[in-house]
């Protein structure tokens, strides 16, 4: 019933949008049907992914050191950019408890293994359902980015993937260095569009106060690249401006000194 | 002796033969088609391969489904009976109430391991289809560890049929079995973090309510973990045993109990 009922308002809402007034303005179905709840859902995909790329462990997470069992729901012991709980080793200590005993051995926490090139396909379906369900999810985009690119090693579906997240998130100095990088690749090269990309990240920061911390590397690593670009061409105008838009960001970030050493070595060259 | 397992033989056939009969299976059947068929066809971002996404999808449905039979058939088990008055004939002798509830349980447990079964066989034929290898020693404690659990949710479904009105009992269970499969391993935590009788109350659920998530191997089966040790599997077919013991226990005391 539930499901015919969703099938129904989709349909109608796809053939007479304008005279739904209750919809959200630019919102699709989604938007509609979960609200708010899509974010979470979105961040659940980007979860799963993560655990299937663990070999299908719940990195949130059961342990098994040595016949020592762990299960929290706050501590990790991978270190592919997890966060460490140092408190982890002192969760749950106490009486023995037969349920958890249970849990932690169907639930397999001793299996550490991770995708191979070959399989880590499977994470894919998690990532679109994430982006699906909020395309607007710039973590979920720039890691099934960073999973096709590094992890399958398939960079022609890497820069698809970077290509429609960054149309999407226009607004994202993130999509943009990801795309950027997408046309860095080797088999997808293309300069000019990586330099338009790394350019934009620039301006865009230019205009921000304060940098998240994601948004903080992509500015640093679109100079970075520009920087190299430019110090090849010797333009010594664009490394200074480089530089300039650098120094307001964080002076003392090891790209803006880097920078700031080959622009004078530049100077004393010329 | 052998004169009671003739009768409950008949009780088991009756059972089964109800299930088939009814078009719920057919229902089932249809849905999974209309969800898994489409599902199967996804390309990801336009890439091809990824097979365990949907493995995962098919064992969640037929985890919704078993559920949704063992539940329907345990609480339709008396309670029909009762309202149709078909239980004076059934228990006029030589069949006593024991026999009857015996009888009518493990009908409900065959008719719904058939309906997995069906299900298993389904998913091992798609799973050979893709080229996967599905006849594991994983896979039959998969099926044996959720068969089990099916025999758990028949029991708790009777109990619960003698205990509360039929709709209740069935629309309690149908939260607290998957409340526990998704967050029963992490109660504890939960406990941890509220204080008061709020926290009795969850360390009360997570003592005594029944553990689904014990009888989940969907991550071994998906992700080709291997079985579970020995031990561990003889623990949660104890528990099983134990729980389903328990509550047939008192379905029986409250079934004799009962004024007819």
């Amino acid at each position: 019933m539930l499901t015919a009922l969703a099938l129904c308002l989709g349909l109608v809402m796809r053939i007479a949008p304008a005279r739904m007034p209750q919809a959200l303005g630019g919102g699709d179905f989604l938007s509609v049907l979960l609200g708010d709840a899509k974010k979470d859902i979105s961040d659940a995909m980007v979860h799963e992914a993560d655990s299937y790329f663990h070999g299908g462990v719940d990195m949130d997470c059961h342990h098994l050191h040595g016949g020592h069992h762990h299960d929290s729901g706050t501590c990790c012991h991978h270190d592919h950019g997890h966060d460490h709980d140092a408190d982890c080793d002192d969760h749950h200590e106490g009486a023995f408890d037969p349920w958890r005993w249970i849990n932690v051995h169907v639930r397999a926490p001793e299996i550490d293994r991770h995708l191979s090139t070959k399989q880590a396909v499977e994470m894919m379906p998690w990532f679109w359902i994430a982006v699906k369900a909020d395309p607007h999810n710039v973590e979920a985009w720039s890691t099934a980015w960073y999973t096709a690119s590094h992890v399958m090693k398939d960079e022609a579906l890497a820069l698809r993937i970077a290509v429609e997240g960054q149309r999407l998130n226009p607004e994202s100095l993130e999509m943009a260095c990801v795309l950027g990088r997408a046309y860095r690749a080797e088999t997808t090269r293309d300069s000019e569009k990586s330099e338009e990309m790394f350019r934009r990240v620039v301006e865009m920061a230019e205009g921000t106060q304060d940098l998240a911390e994601n948004d903080n590397q992509a500015f640093f690593y679109s100079v970075g690249c520009l920087a190299d670009s430019a110090q090849r061409r010797k333009d010594v105008a664009a490394l200074a401006k480089l530089l300039n838009a650098a120094s307001r960001i964080n002076p003392n970030h090891p790209t803006t000194r880097s920078m700031s050493q080959t622009l004078k070595e530049l100077g004393r060259g010329s | 002796m052998r004169g009671c397992m003739r009768r409950i033989g008949a009780l088991v056939k009756l059972s089964l033969l109800e299930l088939w009969r009814r078009n719920d299976m057919f229902a089932l059947l249809v849905l999974s088609l209309v969800l898994l068929v489409p599902l199967s066809m996804a390309r990801p971002f336009g890439a091809t391969g990824a097979t365990r996404y949907f493995d995962e999808a098919a064992l969640l449905l037929m985890w919704g489904y078993s559920l949704f039979i063992s539940l329907g058939i345990g609480g339709r088990l008396f309670t029909s009976e009762f309202a149709n008055r078909t239980v004076y004939p059934l228990l006029a002798k030589p069949v006593s109430r024991g026999e009857l509830l015996v009888g009518k349980y493990l009908g409900a447990v065959v008719a719904s391991w058939s309906a997995l079964a069906f299900f298993y066989a389904l998913w091992a034929i798609s799973s050979v289809l893709r080229g996967g290898e599905c006849l594991t020693f994983c896979f039959f404690q998969a099926v044996a560890l959720h068969a089990l659990f099916v025999a758990l949710a028949v029991a708790a479904a009777l109990a619960g049929s003698f205990l509360l009105t039929p709709s209740a009992s069935t629309t309690l269970l149908a939260i607290l079995f998957p409340a526990m499969f998704f967050f029963g391993r992490r109660l504890p935590d939960y406990a941890e973090n509220v204080s008061g009788v709020l926290r009795g109350l969850v360390n009360v659920v997570y003592w005594l309510a029944p553990h689904a998530e014990f009888f989940d191997m969907r991550q071994r089966l998906v992700h080709g973990w291997g079985g579970v040790e020995a031990g561990v599997f003889l623990a949660v077919v104890g528990y099983a045993i134990f729980y389903s013991g328990t509550l047939l226990l008192g379905a029986r005391l409250l079934f004799n109990r009962k004024r007819l």
